[in-house]
């Protein structure tokens, strides 16, 4: 046995020169790089939940986003609500306006209150419960004496409701809006589906513009990159000079320039709905397509130098051929990576707009609107606010992990890891 | 009286990656008399670097020292503090990399960062610390200063002092005009220059040993040997120990004395570089020699490649390292490594064939040097 | 060095005056005047005010005038406040935008630096990655949100006013809010520029030479790894001047930003343009001197233009 093993072995028991993994396509590797990362899959996640929510969403709910609930305005998600008689709950909005609801907080109807009747000395109101034909069918009055006499002000309550002679100070319980699941606006539209288009119309100006920035900025980056010398240094100088102030400058200018312009009017509003969404488009791509010639211009620059560029042009492939089969190609990875991170800075650039005045008309929101709209009465309607603002965050936050995983997956330089 | 500047013994240095152990560095020992220059050979991943990082104590997270004892001139570095071994490098052992493109910091001049070393560890000469202190008027005071001279305590080099001593180094090896280049920044400088500035601040403050991480690597042949012939002037004039880490077997053959031969991280033999080159007695040495081109005789040579790739550190060959690769590999070869042999006063080697039991195969030679 | 320089500053002016032409033909481009909007004035009013503008006279003679005046540094008197000069309102809203600048400025760096070193040193730690969520949620969530939002918080509690500039405490939330973004990216910049350099070859060097941890850091690493974050002070005065528009708006401070605003809207020509140039001057003029520190930290950077 001790001799045996000394013996030599044969070719067939030696073991495997070289442990073969299984080898990978390019993005086989990417994909497998990117599923690692929790976070930009997170990000995945939530870009995709957000596009569901902008298309399917608003197919689901059944609100029109500019729909006008005159009976509800400014109803919050939820609310608390009074029982006054078997079967028969109210809720007092920030408006003072009296609503009908049910148990789960479903809403009904309004109350009447138009003719304020209501001794401003008592201080006790009459709301009143209308059929279709107009005949008053309850009476309910409110007494707000609570937040003003001084001999009340140890009851700490606001207001007291009495109905059929008796006085209800405490609320019977607070309840989620059943019928406007987010609440309504100013003028009583679903908060919900607003954002829901708001949210699409976001996406819309987004993909867009990252689209259209895409081609316009892949096409003059890789052409100046390409024939280089005179021809780049006067394209890029053009691109420096655009670049020479703050890009949102030009795009605020340019907003003003096309606004209410015949342009507007004829070209761009028959495309994108009226509204000034095209405005938006337009002023976003004529500005930002510089980032990407510039870095599509870096990418070919360097890749030029390849030695399979080289090769390529040895043996007479063509120009064309070289900048589609080779070049492109390879400058894919920083390309998507900044396509992806162009569509969350579209959306804050739109969101940015609308905060200054210049965004998209009603009916028709974007997020920015909402947002912006939401923020003038962020005091008292907080929710009209809070909402389209977590949109926006929840939106930045997915693309901008989905943009960093990308980013890492697609670096060649660290495909070796 | 130890006669060796370096002992490295059963070092172990193993990196814990998410994926693993990788055992770098497993079980190697050797040595480097005072004054000599060692060689030190194997292909990338041998772990020939990583061997002497570990003397320096510059192995970085996610890698740790597991095992083993390192002595410097009887010191264990492996057992000193984090403050202790920083007083010790760029001091006593100093070391250069291989790429001068990168290894010096590019936003700083080179008088800038050769001065912070020379600030960092060099002390005053005795002779001027004694003239200094006996300038001072105050006899207490001056009592005292000599007291601290004789206990070895002695200030540091002021600016000027250490300005000069840069330039001295610059001059030393080789840089011309060195009271104007040394104003300069890194990028002024051509690789090989950049080299010679790295190997001058290695050796501004007079180290024991100098450790050189395939200095020529990077660079030309004409200058790589510029830089072989400095380091042995060096080596002559300031008596620098100097362990020469490589995987060029020509550079080896010109510098060194000793030379030991690394694989899958083990030594796979040692010995004199006339040992190593006419009687290499390891398959993996043999098979090094047949690789490179030699033009010694004049006749036509044909180039045998040793065929097969390094193993893989994470999972390496639980036997040889070298058994997968190896035409004389045996049952035994893959079952076990084979301990270091002694061959001759100074030759070892680790391989099976040197054991007693082994069938005899031309060119090796049994232990104890049997035939 | 100073032919360097010389060129910077032909070349920015020579930007300036580009931009200063576009600005001015493209609002002149704009359809109807000042005059022309919702309320129509009685044709003999509208042709004196133009007249007394001289938006009569052709449109390239406009632009020279215009031009000619600029020169003199007159920018006009404002169409839709005719009681003051854009020279004037500058003057009244620079003070304001300069200090809540000024602090986010100091703000960031003083603080986002710090932050990413930090962060980098303890790398994958929890220290690292709260700092890095905290980094995350400041590049992801708009400006405009964070200031709100802080206005939101802030009307529960007393002492902390939501408008106006008025004490030192109200500075805390429009600066909060404007370098939210310009912060975490410098946090975010500097953390991955330092663990690069960690990894260069020269610190390897540095720390083989015996310098101790706290050198090599500090000054070995530091001084490159700022590099990255010096090319990003460009970008970060754009997104402060432009961020000050909504932050000025939000928290109701009478800066350049609100009066930019409001002529946009307005269609205040002279007012936009004035501020336009005045941004664009600004910014062309900043830009020129992160140039010139940029290649103070990396003398690889050719000077020699």
């Amino acid at each position: 046995m001790k001799k045996n093993r000394f013996d030599f072995l044969d070719s067939t028991q030696k073991l495997d020169k070289e442990q073969i993994r299984k080898s990978l396509t390019y993005w086989q590797d990417v994909w497998r790089r990117l599923r690692k990362n929790k976070l930009s899959i997170l990000g995945l996640i939530g870009v995709v939940v957000v596009l569901l929510f902008a298309t399917v969403g608003q197919l689901i709910n059944p609100h029109g986003y500019d729909v006008q609930n005159r009976d509800f305005k400014n109803v919050p998600p939820s609310f608390e609500i009074y029982k006054i008689d078997d079967d028969m709950y109210v809720y007092l909005t920030e408006m003072y306006l009296l609503i009908l609801v049910n148990e789960d907080g479903k809403l009904l109807d309004k109350f009447d209150s138009s003719h304020l009747d209501g001794d401003p000395i008592t201080k006790i109101y009459n709301y009143r419960l209308l059929n279709e034909a107009d005949e008053e069918i309850a009476l309910v009055e409110i007494d707000f004496s609570y937040s003003t006499d001084p001999l009340k002000a140890d009851e700490n309550i606001l207001y007291s409701i009495n109905y059929k002679g008796i006085e209800y100070k405490e609320t019977y319980d607070k309840v989620w809006n059943k019928s406007f699941l987010l609440g309504t606006d100013t003028v009583g539209r679903d908060l919900l589906s607003r954002v829901m288009y708001g949210t699409g119309i976001s996406l819309t100006i987004a993909f867009v513009a990252a689209f259209i920035n895409f081609f316009v900025g892949v096409l003059y980056g890789s052409f100046a990159g390409f024939f280089g010398g005179r021809t780049d240094n006067i394209m890029m100088r053009i691109v420096d000079i655009i670049n020479s102030i703050p890009l949102l400058l030009y795009v605020i200018l340019l907003m003003v320039v096309i606004k209410d312009s015949s342009f507007e009017a004829y070209v761009l509003d028959p495309i994108f709905g009226a509204g000034g969404l095209g405005t938006i488009i337009v002023a976003l791509i004529s500005v930002y397509w510089v980032g990407m010639a510039r870095l599509v211009r870096g990418q070919v620059l360097s890749l030029k130098e390849q030695e399979y560029v080289l090769a390529a042009r040895t043996i007479g492939v063509s120009n064309f051929k070289i900048v589609t089969k080779h070049l492109i190609p390879n400058a894919l990875g920083p390309i998507i990576v900044t396509m992806t991170m162009m569509i969350p800075a579209a959306v804050f650039t739109e969101a940015f707009l609308s905060f200054i005045g210049l965004g998209i008309s009603a009916p028709r929101s974007s997020l920015g609107t909402l947002t912006s709209a939401g923020a003038e009465i962020m005091q008292t309607y907080a929710y009209q606010l809070l909402v389209p603002a977590f949109v926006i965050a929840f939106m930045m936050l997915s693309f901008n992990f989905l943009g960093d995983g990308l980013r890492d997956a697609l670096d060649p330089r660290l495909r070796k890891g | 009286m130890n006669n060796n500047m370096l002992e490295i013994k059963n070092l172990e240095t193993s990196f814990f990656t998410h994926l693993g152990e990788v055992k770098a560095v497993r079980n190697i020992s050797y040595d480097l008399k005072k004054g000599g220059i060692l060689g030190v050979v194997g292909e990338s991943g041998s772990g020939k670097s990583v061997t002497l990082l570990s003397v320096m104590r510059l192995i970085e997270e996610p890698g740790k020292i597991k095992n083993g004892e390192i002595f410097f001139d009887g010191v264990d570095l492996t057992k000193i503090s984090d403050s202790e071994i920083q007083d010790i490098r760029g001091s006593e052992i100093s070391m250069i990399f291989q790429d001068p493109m990168t290894s010096i910091n590019p936003v700083f001049t080179i008088q800038n960062q050769m001065v912070e070393v020379i600030r960092r560890h060099m002390r005053i000469s005795k002779e001027l610390a004694i003239e200094e202190a006996n300038d001072i008027n105050n006899i207490n005071k001056r009592e005292k200063v000599l007291e601290d001279i004789e206990k070895g305590l002695r200030r540091k080099l002021n600016k000027q002092e250490a300005l000069k001593r840069a330039i001295d180094y610059l001059g030393l090896v080789g840089i011309p005009e060195p009271e104007i280049r040394i104003k300069q920044y890194p990028h002024q400088f051509s690789g090989g220059m950049r080299q010679r500035v790295l190997i001058a601040m290695a050796l501004s403050c007079e180290p024991k040993l100098l450790i050189a991480d395939e200095p020529t690597t990077a660079l030309d042949v004409t200058i790589q040997a510029q830089i072989l012939d400095l380091l042995k002037k060096i080596q002559k004039e300031l008596g620098t120990s100097i362990v020469f880490i490589t995987h060029d077997l020509g550079v080896i053959a010109e510098l060194c004395e000793n030379v030991v031969v690394m694989y899958g991280g083990m030594v796979m033999e040692k010995g004199t570089v006339n040992e190593i080159f006419y009687s290499p007695q390891h398959p993996y040495t043999q098979g090094l020699h047949q690789s490179i081109p030699k033009n010694i005789t004049g006749k036509k040579e044909r180039l045998i490649p040793i065929e097969g790739s390094p193993p893989d550190l994470m999972d390496p060959p639980k036997g040889c390292p070298f058994s997968p690769r190896c035409k004389h590999a045996m049952q035994i070869c893959i079952e076990e490594a084979a301990p270091l042999t002694k061959i001759t006063e100074s030759q070892y080697s680790a391989c099976w064939l040197q054991d007693k039991n082994a069938p005899n195969v031309e060119g090796f030679t049994k232990s104890g040097g049997v035939k | 060095m100073y032919s360097y320089i010389g060129k910077k500053i032909i070349s920015s002016l020579i930007t300036l005056l580009i931009v200063i032409t576009v600005v001015f033909f493209m609002l002149r481009a704009i359809p109807g005047g000042p005059f022309t909007r919702e309320k129509p004035l009685p044709e003999a009013t509208r042709e004196r005010l133009e007249e007394a503008y001289g938006l009569n006279e052709p449109i390239i003679m406009q632009y020279f005038i215009y031009l000619g005046n600029l020169a003199q540094g007159d920018l006009g008197p404002s169409f839709n406040q005719p009681a003051y000069t854009v020279n004037e309102l500058l003057i009244e809203g620079i003070p304001q935008t300069a200090k809540i600048g000024g602090l986010a400025v100091i703000f960031i760096i003083s603080l986002g630096i710090p932050l990413g070193v930090i962060s980098a040193l303890k790398s994958n730690t929890s220290i690292d990655y709260g700092v890095m969520i905290i980094a995350t949620l400041g590049i992801t969530v708009p400006s405009f949100v964070i200031g709100t939002l802080f206005i939101l918080a802030a009307r529960d509690i007393s002492w902390m006013p939501v408008g106006g500039l008025d004490t030192p405490v109200a500075f805390i939330g429009p600066v909060v809010a404007l370098s939210g973004y310009s912060l975490s990216f410098v946090a975010r910049l500097t953390r991955s520029s330092m663990l690069e350099v960690l990894r260069q070859d020269y610190i390897r060097t540095a720390r083989a030479n015996g310098i101790s941890e706290f050198k090599v850091i500090f000054k070995h690493a530091l001084k490159n790894s700022l590099i990255p974050v010096t090319t990003y002070i460009g970008p970060m005065i754009a997104a402060l001047m432009t961020g000050s528009f909504v932050i000025e708006k939000i928290f109701v401070i009478n800066g350049i930003g609100k009066y930019f605003t409001e002529s946009v809207q307005a269609q205040d020509y002279t007012l936009v343009i004035g501020v336009t140039i005045f941004y664009a001057a600004f910014y062309i003029f900043m830009v020129f001197l992160v140039d010139i520190l940029y290649s103070v930290i990396d003398p690889r950077i050719k000077m020699e233009g």
